[in-house]
């Protein structure tokens, strides 16, 4: 059957759609529970959360099973669902100085207030394929959690919250540049509006919030490799708990719960705008949904980058940047050229045919000239 | 003031949209609105009322250039959700019959690059009508929409307030739509795209 | 355990909510009331891939109503697979009668086509936009081409037209040519063939478009002058195809797709479905003209 067949498109994605459900399930095993998912495919799905802009464990789990663990189509599916949610209330301004933290490091100083707290990390473990992890069984993770749980001395355990920040330190010691008075700090809403350019801090921010973490790694990357030249420092990354509060009609605050955000913010040594003026450090910020260390570390490296658009690389450009690390609109438009775009070819067909016609032509033309030439 | 129970915010919404945007895309177009049963307060006929609600919401905000201004601006905040700005701020500016103009030259015709963040008049009139009536203004219309001209009389509207919309639209694409209600719920517009001539009938 | 009532998701008539619907039809008296100007939109995300007909549905969905008559196409088929899939979610989220007969239809969303009927003044016809920005294939930068189309500051523009003639002796603009709306805008019809180009001057019919991914929308309306950018010496030119026929019908006044056999035999049939239909039928039809059909006609068709 023809890719568009008269009358058989509507059998024929039927046909697609069902096929696809077949290979998702063809092995025959037992379903994949979403508690499971949840539990043991937490950093996926804080991904498709991030870049899905809800949050939402749950749903997360659930486009991820549908979506056969893709997540760019996963987070396409939330966004989506996103848009079909009436809003009823903005949240109050988060404030992670109240983070309940579960990792907290800085690069910039050996002791930090609190202490450098490595919490769950992969970053000093051997990355060999752990083969035990293909016969794990429910009594290894049983038994792996009372050997942790008992470990553990009641006595010892302090909540790790309300730290300052290195950023303080900077800031009393007068080493952080002033804000520039003509920034734009204006506080827009990238859901409700289309982005216009230049775009103020908080656009940018949001978009990055949102972005996919792979175009933010290549273009942040391309920062500090040299293309940009931002060489960062992290100051301090975090990853913990926030509280989430809603004013209600009554005008009182009240608090509905708490997410998880992975929090960075980036030193870089800044360009003194005029003589006379101190090289003060800058702060680059990054913050999403989840655990993403990858992600927020790009993103205050192009939130830095971003504000120097004289350097002129990629990752200066806001809109080079902004645009391109979209995830889910990149992913629907490379993915667009797999409809049918036969007749806009056979626009291009008529005129390369007649180009090439006309060149021949001319070759011909020129070709007879030789020969007349010659024969005189 | 009351919500209006018969009013359908998802269907009458759309149609009554329809409406307008066909009257926006004909300039001179006459459309009727159907006959609804809703009280706005005085002030504000129905026609004008119905174009409020099925453009105005919390994300966008009006002026009311009329009297009652207290009174119609609590009905539509019932309604709608909107909220009143000044002159110079607000999207939507409703005007009463036979207004002047005066004031307007404060509202907004948007910039250069974005000339869409601009203010639409909200006019109310006596009658629109395709023929002739009493006391009216022939308007005859040119541009966009328009098979070669459009031609509609109004009564109840001011050669004032056409003169300013001129003024207002000369320097295109800056400028500002102008909706023309009145009692009957008809309703047409002039769009900025739109150059038009006016005489007094009679 | 997770709830099944929590997942009972209810959508709003046409899926998009009203807050959304009403900033859509503000904008789109907006763009009405300035001919080809783009005026930017939220663009909600849609449970449609972006660039796969966002744009064209969130127009479709702001504007239709329990009445209208949908018709979708794709490349100009009913039955391509992408319109199939749109025209069941608008069905789904609307209940509205859906058609392929261009005459029935009261709105018809499209993907690089206009019909080969013309469309009347009871009709609607919306565009999908992958690209709504002319200028960008001469300034990569928006906030550059907003300057441009603010000061109708053209001139790289036609340059790069007239460039492409004295490299290539013609305009090499294929699909999706440039065109100057009421004399002010340059704007980007979206990527029809130069042979429904001239079909939108001073037409019976309101056109919108909608570019979901680039959050821009724009409008013609009806009998508003739509010209294809040109020089006096260097015209504007449609497809050809005085040599070729349709396989089916023996037509030729119409935008023909070229499509090959198993064998590599190279045939030609109508483009458009419905006309192809109403063709092979040997129904009556009211096709569009203008003066470059004209002109084929005169090649003795």
């Amino acid at each position: 059957m023809g890719y568009v067949a008269v009358k058989g498109g509507t059998e024929a994605i039927h046909n697609a759609s069902e096929l696809a459900e077949f290979y998702r399930v063809k092995g025959d095993t037992t379903p994949i529970d979403i508690k499971q998912i949840r539990a043991q495919m937490r950093l996926a799905i804080d991904k498709v959360m991030g870049e899905g802009g809800i949050y939402a464990p749950e749903y997360a789990a659930i486009a991820l099973k549908q979506a056969e663990g893709d997540v760019y189509e996963a987070a396409f599916i939330l966004r989506a669902f996103r848009t079909t949610l009436q809003r009823n209330y903005y949240s109050q301004v988060i404030n992670t100085r109240e983070m309940f933290v579960k990792r907290k490091i800085s690069a910039s100083f050996r002791e930090i207030p609190g202490g450098q707290i490595l919490g769950p990390t992969r970053d000093y473990t051997q990355r060999t394929l752990d083969t035990a992890k293909a016969t794990e069984t429910v009594i290894d993770i049983k038994t792996f959690l009372d050997g942790f749980d008992a470990k553990i001395d009641p006595e010892k355990l302090e909540g790790i919250s309300t730290f300052g920040k290195v950023i303080d330190l900077l800031q009393q010691e007068g080493l952080l540049a002033p804000v520039d008075p003509t920034e734009d700090r204006s506080l827009v809403d990238i859901t409700r509006e289309a982005i216009k350019f230049p775009a103020p801090r908080s656009a940018r921010l949001q978009m990055m919030a949102r972005a996919e973490t792979g175009g933010l790694m290549a273009l942040g990357y391309s920062s500090q490799r040299g293309f940009g030249a931002v060489h960062p420092t992290v100051g301090e990354l975090r990853y913990g708990t926030v509280p989430v509060r809603v004013k209600d009609a009554g005008g009182r605050n009240r608090y509905i719960g708490k997410i998880e955000v992975t929090e960075n913010e980036m030193i870089t040594g800044s360009k003194p705008a005029k003589k006379g003026t101190p090289p003060y450090f800058t702060i680059g910020y990054g913050l999403c949904f989840g655990h993403n260390e990858t992600k927020v570390i790009c993103m205050s490296t192009l939130d830095t980058a971003m504000r120097r658009p004289e350097m002129g690389a990629p990752a200066n450009d806001q809109e080079f940047v902004l645009y391109h690390t979209e995830g889910v609109e990149a992913m629907g438009f490379t993915n667009h050229l797999k409809l049918p775009h036969y007749v806009t070819f056979q626009s291009s067909l008529s005129n390369t045919r007649a180009a090439v016609e006309r060149n021949n032509k001319t070759n011909k033309e020129v070709e007879q000239q030789m020969i007349q030439m010659q024969s005189v | 003031m009351q919500t209006e129970l018969h009013y359908d915010t998802v269907f009458d919404e759309q149609q009554h949209f329809r409406l307008l945007l066909d009257s926006m895309a004909r300039p001179g177009k006459i459309n009727t609105f159907p006959a609804m049963e809703i009280m706005p307060p005085v002030g504000l006929n129905q026609a004008s009322a119905l174009t409020g609600f099925a453009l105005l919401n919390a994300d966008t905000s009006y002026h009311i250039a009329g009297y009652n201004g207290a009174d119609i601006a609590q009905y539509l905040l019932v309604n709608t959700a909107s909220q009143q700005a000044s002159i110079d701020t607000a999207e939507y500016i409703f005007l009463p019959e036979n207004h002047d103009g005066r004031g307007l030259e404060k509202a907004r015709v948007g910039t250069p690059v974005y000339p869409e963040d601009s203010a639409t008049l909200i006019a109310e009139a006596e009658l629109i009508s395709e023929q002739v009536v009493e006391n009216s203004l022939g308007i005859t219309l040119k541009g966009p929409g328009v098979n070669g001209e459009a031609r509609v009389f109004v009564s109840g509207i001011n050669p004032a307030l056409l003169e300013y919309l001129k003024e207002q639209n000369v320097e295109y694409p800056l400028g500002i739509d102008l909706i023309v209600t009145d009692k009957q719920n008809n309703l047409f517009c002039i769009p900025r795209s739109n150059a038009f001539t006016y005489i007094k009938t009679n | 355990m997770i709830e099944n009532t929590k997942y009972t998701n209810k959508y709003n008539f046409a899926f998009i909510d009203e807050a959304t619907k009403k900033e859509i039809r503000r904008k789109l008296l907006k763009a009405v009331a300035i001919p080809g100007h783009q005026v930017p939109y939220s663009s909600p995300e849609m449970p449609i891939s972006r660039g796969w007909g966002t744009g064209g549905l969130h127009i479709t969905l702001a504007v239709i109503g329990k009445e209208d008559v949908f018709k979708i196409i794709d490349q100009g088929s009913d039955a391509s697979v992408n319109a199939c899939n749109l025209r069941e979610f608008v069905n789904g989220m609307t209940g509205c009668k859906t058609t392929f007969d261009t005459a029935e239809a009261t709105l018809i969303q499209t993907r690089h086509r206009i019909t080969e009927e013309e469309l009347t003044d009871k009709q609607i016809i919306v565009f999908q936009v992958p690209l709504p920005e002319p200028l960008r294939m001469v300034e990569r930068y928006e906030y550059k081409t907003l300057q441009m189309h603010a000061e109708a500051d053209y001139a790289k523009m036609y340059v790069s037209l007239y460039e492409s003639y004295v490299r290539h002796g013609a305009i090499m603009q294929g699909a999706g040519y440039p065109v100057m709306v009421n004399g002010r805008y340059i704007m980007s019809p979206s990527p029809i063939p130069r042979w429904d180009t001239p079909n939108l001057n001073q037409a019976q019919t309101l056109f919108l478009f909608g570019a979901g991914r680039e959050k821009r929308l724009y409008a013609v309306p009806p009998f508003t002058d739509v010209e294809p950018l040109e020089f006096e010496d260097v015209n504007f030119e449609i497809e050809d195809f005085s040599k070729s026929e349709c396989y089916k019908t023996g037509y030729k006044k119409a935008f023909l797709d070229e499509i090959y056999s198993d064998e590599g035999e190279r045939k030609f049939v109508i483009s458009d479905s419905n006309f192809l239909d109403k063709k092979s039928e040997k129904q009556e039809t009211h096709q569009y003209s203008n003066k470059y059909i004209d002109q084929l006609q005169e090649y003795g068709l």
